[in-house]
């Protein structure tokens, strides 16, 4: 008997760990991987509440595979600029990304 | 106690370990590894809760598809020093304040109306065979919509890792 508060709590600690990663790291690799815990949480979220107060029909669970397709083209997409971005800069570093700065 | 209950604070509990681990650690690498072990335990989460096809969808794209990505992304791009320089930007304190305030405040709320909310009781049945039949009837435009963009992010992302390098040489 899992209790859902339990899979909320837990599902909004991860969610609040990826938030803080994405803001306060520097290598821009690992605010990606933040963006995916955050992602994560979400998908917890869906799932949980489907198969708990749902358990009839499995839309929460559709839901969740959407979800994850979007999330995987987040990550080539988002690698594809890290790896071009590291090309031109020679560096990993958020604060040296400063190509819009005026 | 429940045999699931306990299975369910073991998965969570070192699944948020592994997700602290990733945040604080200053190796990206094991950050890296890190957050493979955290969403293999999310799987397990799935696979308590009843989704037996999420959880072969976690593993399969998490797991085996996306945390490997990153650890190639890790090794491709930064040099040995970058991999152990300092690890937090100067918001890092107000960070950690205002996650830690949102915290409070969703688990506070979510806590406050949790007999709202019920228990997992049933047992697990398969859902592949409904989501399936789901996938194929009401959602089947969503599914084509996510191959064209499937593809679009494939072209995109091949486009993008290549067109600089080819800039950089001719600028040679």
């Amino acid at each position: 008997m899992i209790p859902l508060s339990y899979i909320f709590i837990f599902s909004s600690l991860l969610f609040v760990i990826g938030v803080f990663g994405a803001i306060s790291r520097r290598n821009i690799i690992t605010v990606l991987m933040s963006i995916e815990l955050m992602f994560n949480a979400a998908n917890v979220n869906l799932v949980a509440v489907n198969r708990i107060m749902h358990p009839a029909d499995a839309v929460g669970q559709v839901l969740a595979l959407f979800a994850m397709t979007v999330a995987t083209a987040e990550v080539v997409v988002g690698l594809a600029l890290v790896l071009a971005i590291y090309r031109k800069f020679d560096n990993v570093f958020v604060e040296r990304f400063n190509l819009l700065r005026g | 106690m429940d045999l699931r209950l306990i299975a369910f604070f073991v998965l969570s509990s070192l699944s948020i370990a592994a997700a602290l681990g990733l945040v604080l650690m200053r190796n990206v690498v094991y950050g890296a590894l890190c957050l493979g072990f955290c969403l293999t335990m999310v799987a397990g989460l799935y696979a308590l809760l009843g989704a037996d096809f999420v959880f072969a969808a976690q593993i399969l794209i998490y797991v085996t598809a996306i945390a490997v990505i990153f650890l190639f992304a890790v090794l491709l791009a930064g040099r040995r020093v970058e991999l152990t320089a300092k690890p937090f930007n100067a918001t890092a304190p107000a960070a950690a304040l205002v996650s830690l305030a949102v915290f409070v405040m969703l688990g506070s709320i979510l806590w406050s109306a949790k007999s709202a909310w019920g228990f997992l009781t049933a047992s697990p049945s398969a859902t592949t065979a409904e989501i399936s039949a789901l996938l194929m009837g009401p959602y089947a435009l969503g599914v084509e919509i996510l191959g064209v963009m499937l593809l679009a992010s494939l072209v995109g992302a091949v486009i993008l890792a290549r067109s600089l390098a080819v800039d950089k040489e001719e600028r040679k």
